[in-house]
């Protein structure tokens, strides 16, 4: 009886066993293909651009530092040249890689003053040795000594393509978008961002005006500004200089207005350094000095 | 029913394709430059030793803040460790074999240098003997590249202390090493012990420790013996052990721990260690004229 059961057991395995069809596959290549084809298409598309790309930057998850405009020629599959908005010092050159990994993964691998500024350690952007012309030099560094302003190396490079190059940082899951630059402009660009930079980086001591209500906002880090802190937040609003104003990092929202840019009128009245408010005029930011 | 049983088994199926001889693995080509081409001619031809100038995340330290290499520092540092480690080994021993068979695999390069929560910096890190990382190459230039003392204590020192752990792997040392000063390792607790001040270093040597580090295990102690002894003048040594605070029962101790680091070398490796110090004390001169940039 035992033997027969056994026996029964094992027909009964063996039909089920039967056998695996295989798997019909959802992309006609292999992933590791398609890996490819995406890291031959992040190369592709930052060379492309001869004129080069304009890259936000925000370093930092907490965002207290922020945003910078950095200026990035890819010249030929290794060598990329890279300037700052926030430092007069001249284009650095260094090297980058593409490399596959969870996406595409642009990093910049060899040092680059101006680039990596950002992740130094305040034990070296204390240094004068490692700080930037034009840029703040404060004896005691930015940032913790052990972190500095948390920039990073790596971007996972989640969308390339000829009008914008979306990425996020390896560490800090920050977006950075980075968009062509016009062969109309490339040859002022780099003059007319530090010149909005040298005329709004001077402000201070700003208000928000959102109908009849009027909030106090600080920097988040008073030494680099470029955050606001609005009295009562914990989370600062995050903005880069432009040309025409201030570009935040993402869509804010003060008292139910929301924005995302802030584009500056010139003193007139009662705002006599001018202020910054979006196109409905619905909120108004204003320095008081 | 035996048999229908056994039919069905082996009827099974049978309607596997062919296998595609293209691996599913695409490796994605990077071109080569200049000291990509040294580097392969230099160490992982002669030596299979490859150095990792490019910052690579996964082989760096996730849990702090680095930066890359600066690219002309690498050049530096490359030709630098070649000229002052491989080939001293190599004349020593009379071959490449020697290094090829045992100096860690991997050596990576870092432009800043991990910064504890505390602000302690750290010189240099090895993983399981096969890796080694070299940080602080941001300070590597022209001058500094000049200076013995500078490349002993920030890059070289550090790789002939991780070469001696991989030495230890292979071959033990002798037991009664650890028996000299047995009780005095304190393993996490050495710089709170022995603080990286001129009481500390003092105290260390006093207790029989070469540096406020060798008290932390009997391995590591073996290793800095080792590392502080070839890449130091016997003048430079006789310092160390003569610092303020030090005693003269210190200094017996780590003398007779000595004798069994330069024995075991000599007995294990066949390597003199001071033929060796003398071989690298001998090329400090050169630094001065060593032409640091050309790869050839």
């Amino acid at each position: 009886m035992k033997f027969k059961l056994f026996i029964l057991g094992i027909t009964i395995l063996s039909l089920s066993a039967s056998c695996e069809k295989k798997m019909d596959r959802i992309f006609e290549e292999s992933p590791s293909d398609r890996l490819n084809a995406s890291v031959a298409n992040v190369y592709s598309t930052l060379q492309a651009n001869k004129d080069g790309w304009i890259i936000k930057y925000f370093p930092s998850s907490g965002l207290e530092f922020g945003g910078y405009t950095l200026f990035a020629k890819f010249n030929n599959t290794t060598d990329v040249s890279i300037e700052g908005d926030f430092t007069t010092l001249a284009a650095q050159a260094s090297t980058y890689t593409v490399a596959p990994g969870a996406g595409a993964i642009l990093t910049f691998d060899t040092y680059n003053r101006i680039f990596h500024y950002f992740a130094l350690p305040a034990v070296f952007n204390r240094d004068p040795a490692y700080q930037l012309p034009g840029f703040i030099t404060p004896a005691a560094g930015i940032g913790a000594s052990n972190e500095g302003m948390k920039g990073e190396n790596d971007f996972l490079v989640t969308k390339a393509s000829a009008d914008s190059i979306v990425m996020e940082g390896r560490k800090s899951y920050n977006k950075v978008v980075m968009v062509p630059i016009k062969s109309s402009e490339a040859s002022t660009i780099v003059a007319t961002y530090r010149a909005a930079l040298t005329k709004f980086h001077a402000f201070s001591n700003y208000k928000f005006e959102v109908g009849t209500e009027s909030l106090a906002a600080t920097f988040a880090n008073t030494t680099t500004k470029r955050a606001l802190l609005i009295a009562g937040n914990t989370k600062p609003y995050s903005y880069r200089y432009t040309p025409t104003g201030l570009e935040f990092y993402t869509e804010y929202d003060v008292n139910g207005v929301k924005f995302r840019e802030l584009k500056y009128v010139e003193p007139t009245g009662a705002y006599t350094k001018g202020y910054f408010t979006n196109d409905a005029g619905t909120i108004k930011l204003v320095p008081q000095s | 029913m035996l048999l229908t049983s056994c039919g069905v088994l082996f009827s099974a199926c049978n309607k596997e394709d062919k296998l595609n001889s293209n691996s599913v693995f695409v490796d994605s080509t990077i071109p080569k430059n200049a000291l990509d081409n040294y580097l392969y001619k230099n160490y992982i031809l002669p030596y299979n030793v490859e150095i990792l100038y490019k910052y690579v995340d996964k082989e760096s330290d996730m849990s702090y803040r680095l930066v890359p290499a600066p690219f002309e520092s690498s050049i530096r540092l490359s030709k630098l460790m070649l000229y002052l480690v491989m080939e001293p080994y190599s004349e020593v021993t009379g071959g490449k074999e020697f290094l090829k068979n045992n100096f860690p695999k991997l050596i990576t390069f870092t432009g800043s240098a991990p910064i504890q929560t505390n602000g302690v910096m750290i010189l240099g890190t090895a993983e399981s003997g096969t890796k080694v990382a070299l940080y602080n190459l941001l300070e590597l230039n022209e001058t500094s590249g000049k200076n013995p003392a500078f490349l002993t204590t920030r890059f070289f020192k550090t790789v002939h202390h991780e070469f001696q752990h991989i030495l230890n792997q292979n071959k033990p040392y002798p037991s009664n090493f650890k028996e000299i000063t047995g009780t005095g390792y304190v393993e996490d607790d050495w710089n709170a012990k022995y603080p990286a001040n001129a009481t500390g270093i003092g105290a260390a040597i006093a207790a029989g420790f070469i540096s406020p580090y060798a008290s932390k295990a009997d391995t590591e102690d073996f290793a800095e013996l080792y590392s502080f002894y070839v890449t130091r003048s016997q003048a430079d040594f006789d310092a160390m052990l003569n610092v303020e605070n030090s005693t003269a029962a210190g200094r017996a101790l780590i003398l007779s721990k000595l004798a069994i680091v330069k024995n075991y070398m000599k007995s294990e490796w066949g390597i003199d260690m001071d033929l060796l110090r003398a071989n690298i004390l001998a090329r400090y001169p050169n630094l001065s004229t060593f032409d640091q940039t050309t790869l050839n």
